[in-house]
C-alpha cells in the first residue's frame, strides 16, 4: 500500500509548558481532502500549526512524502510542498494583491515559476486578476480569503492546510469558498482542513478526524462521522 | 517699513529651507530606523553613533587621503552594508531570535556607548569638521542663499530615499522586508527566513547612517558624543512620520528640521526642547504620525 502523503505519529505538542496534544496520529492520503474537526480548545490549529512548523513537537513524528519534518523551521517546510493558509488568513494588508502573490511564490523551489502559478491562480480566482493592484487588506472578507488561498497554491504545494478559510463569512461565500476548495482537490491538491462549520467540513472529507481536549477520539470518512449519533449530538444537534 | 518686512520674510524664508535642508539628514536617519524596527521590532539606537563613525569615515578620507566627503560616500555606502550585515551575524543574530526584544534593545544600547568611546579614545572628544574648497560657499535662488554642503546632503537624502523605496517595491527580497514588518509568522509560512530579512533591513539601515554620516560630516562638526543625540532626533523623526512608511520618515525629519530652526529665530536656544515638545504633542494625540492615512479594516 502507499504510504499516505503526510503521517502524524505519537505527536506531543503545546505552547510553552502547556501541553495541548496528547500522542496524536493522523493520517493524509494524497489526493484526498481531510478534515479535523472538534470544540474550541480541542487542539485542532496546535496540530496544524506543528505540522508546518510554527510550533516545535514535543515527542513524536512527522512525516511528509516519505520525508521526517519534525523541528524544521515553518520556511523550509514550505518549500517542500506543504502550504498553510493560517487562522486570520495572515495576509499582508498593506502590500498589493500581486505582491501578496509573489510573495506566496518565495521559495526558490517554485520562484522560477512565478508567471505559471499566477495564471493558475488567476483561473481559479478570476476576480483576483482584476484586483492585483489593490490593497489587500481593502478587499471584502471572501475576496481575502481567497487571495489567501491563491497565495499558499502559488507555492505549488501537495498539501494545502486551510485553517478555518470560512470564518467570518456569509453563507453565500461560504459556499463559493468549499466549491474552490473542491476544484482545487479535483486538480490533484491534497487538503487538510480545520473549520468549525462541521456539517460542511464532514461533508466535503474524505476522511475526518475528531479532537477533544488534545486527543484524537473517533476517526472514519466523512459519512460515517456524519451519519454518527454521537457527532450529531455533540456537534451538528446544536446547530439544526 | 517695507524694507524691514521683506528683509524678516527673507531671514524666515532662509530659516525654513535650512530646515528643510538639515531635516532631510534626520530623515535619512529615520528611514534607517524604520526598517530596523519593522523587522526586528527595536528602536536602534545606536543608529546615531554609527552616522558619527559614517562622518569620522568621511573626515579620516578627507585629512588622510585628501577624498571628497561625496567621494567618500559612494565608497562607504557598498562598506557600510557589509559593516552591517556583519554587526547583525555578530551582534544581533541570537538576540533577534528570541522574543524578548529588550536584549536586542540593550545590546544596541551597549554598542552606542562603546562606538562613543571607542572613537573618543581613537580620535580625542575634539570637535571635528571638514573644510573643503566649497564648504562655506552658497548660492542664491529667490534671494535666499543657501550653502552648497546642505543642498547637496538635502540631495543626497531624496535620492536615497528614492533607492530605498525602489528596493522595497521593486525586489523580492525588498517586499520580504515589507512583509516581515507586517507580519512575522505569515512571513515564514510563505519561505521568508526572518534572519536574512532581518540581516538586509539591518545593513540597509546602516548603510543609510553612512549615507547620513558622511553629508552631516560635509556640513557640520562632529564629535564622538554627538550620536546618542541625533539617534533621538531620527526618532522623534520617525513618530511624526509614522512607522512603516519610508516618504513618511522623512517627511517627519524635514518637519523636525523646520522646528528646530523655526523654534531657534524665535526662541533662542529653544530648537532642541521644541522639536522633544513636538515628539511627545504627537505620540500622545496621534501616534501613528502626521503622514500615515488610517487604513479602514473591510
Amino acid at each position: 500500500m502507499k504510504p499516505p502523503l503526510l503521517e502524524v505519529r505519537g505527536l506531543d505538542a503545546g505552547y510553552g509548558d502547556t501541553q495541548a496534544l496528547w500522542d496524536v496520529s493522523v493520517a493524509v492520503a494524497e489526493g484526498s481532502v481531510v478534515s479535523l474537526v472538534g470544540a474550541n480548545g480541542a487542539g485542532k490549529s496546535t496540530l496544524l500549526k506543528t505540522v508546518s512548523g510554527l510550533l516545535k513537537p514535543q515527542r513524536g513524528q512527522v512525516w511528509f512524502r516519505g520525508r521526517s519534518i519534525a523541528g524544521m523551521a515553518p520556511q523550509a517546510i514550505v518549500a517542500t510542498g506543504l502550504s498553510h493558509v493560517p487562522e486570520g488568513r495572515g495576509l499582508f494588508t498593506r502590500m498589493t494583491v500581486l505582491e501578496n502573490l509573489q510573495l506566496g511564490a518565495y521559495p526558490g523551489q517554485v520562484r522560477g515559476r512565478t508567471e505559471e502559478s499566477l495564471a493558475r491562480v488567476f483561473e481559479l480566482f478570476p476576480r483576483l486578476r482584476e484586483r492585483t493592484r489593490q490593497q489587500a487588506g481593502l478587499m471584502s472578507g471572501g475576496e481575502q480569503q481567497m487571495l489567501a488561498i491563491g497565495r499558499a497554491v502559488m507555492a505549488c504545494p501537495s498539501l494545502l492546510i486551510l485553517d478555518e478559510p470560512s470564518m467570518g463569512l456569509g453563507p453565500l461565500v461560504v459556499e463559493e469558498v468549499f466549491g474552490l476548495i473542491r476544484r482545487l482537490n479535483d486538480s490533484g491538491v491534497t487538503i487538510l482542513l480545520v473549520e468549525q462549520n462541521i456539517q460542511r467540513a464532514l461533508q466535503i472529507a474524505d476522511r475526518a478526524f475528531v479532537l477533544q481536549t488534545g486527543r484524537v477520539v473517533m476517526q472514519g470518512t466523512g459519512r460515517e462521522l456524519l451519519a454518527d449519533p454521537d457527532i450529531r449530538k455533540a456537534y451538528i444537534g446544536s446547530l439544526g | 517699513m517695507t524694507a524691514f518686512d521683506s528683509a524678516t520674510l527673507g531671514v524666515l524664508g532662509e530659516l525654513l529651507v535650512n530646515g528643510v535642508l538639515f531635516g532631510s539628514m534626520y530623515g535619512v536617519a529615520a528611514i534607517g530606523l524604520s526598517l530596523i524596527f519593522g523587522t526586528m521590532g527595536i528602536i536602534f539606537l545606536a543608529q546615531g553613533a554609527m552616522i558619527v563613525l559614517g562622518g569620522y569615515a568621511a573626515y579620516w578620507a578627507f585629512r588622510l587621503l585628501g577624498l571628497d566627503p561625496y567621494l567618500t560616500l559612494v565608497v562607504l555606502m557598498p562598506v557600510s552594508l557589509l559593516v552591517g550585515a556583519a554587526l547583525y551575524q555578530m551582534l544581533f543574530r541570537r538576540a533577534a531570535a528570541l522574543s524578548d526584544r529588550n536584549t536586542t534593545l540593550l545590546i544596541a544600547v551597549g554598542l552606542s556607548f562603546m562606538l562613543e568611546s571607542a572613537m573618543s579614545l581613537m580620535w580625542t572628544p575634539d570637535p571635528r569638521s571638514i573644510t573643503t574648497t566649497y564648504t562655506s560657499s552658497g548660492f542664491e535662488i529667490a534671494g535666499m542663499r543657501l550653502s552648497v554642503t546642505r543642498t547637496a546632503g538635502f540631495l543626497v537624502a531624496i535620492v536615497a530615499t528614492f533607492v530605498v523605496t525602489l528596493f522595497l517595491r521593486r525586489t523580492m527580497i525588498g517586499k520580504a522586508v515589507r512583509a516581515v514588518s507586517e507580519d512575522m509568522v505569515a512571513s515564514t509560512l510563505v519561505g521568508i527566513s526572518p534572519h536574512r530579512v532581518n540581516m538586509v533591513a539591518f545593513a540597509v539601515g546602516i548603510a543609510l547612517a553612512g549615507v547620513a554620516g558622511c553629508t552631516l560630516a560635509a556640513t557640520y562638526t562632529i564629535d564622538p558624543y554627538f550620536g546618542f543625540l541625533l539617534s533621538l532626533k531620527a526618532l522623534i523623526a520617525l513618530a511624526l512620520g509614522g512607522l512603516g512608511n519610508v516618504g513618511g520618515a522623512l517627511a517627519g525629519g524635514i518637519l523636525l528640521g523646520v522646528i528646530e530652526s523655526g523654534s531657534s529665530y524665535f526662541l533662542p536656544g529653544w530648537g532642541d526642547a521644541m522639536g522633544y515638545a513636538a515628539f511627545l504633542l504627537v505620540l500622545l494625540f496621534r501616534p501613528q504620525g502626521l503622514f500615515v492615512r488610517a487604513m479602514k479594516k473591510v
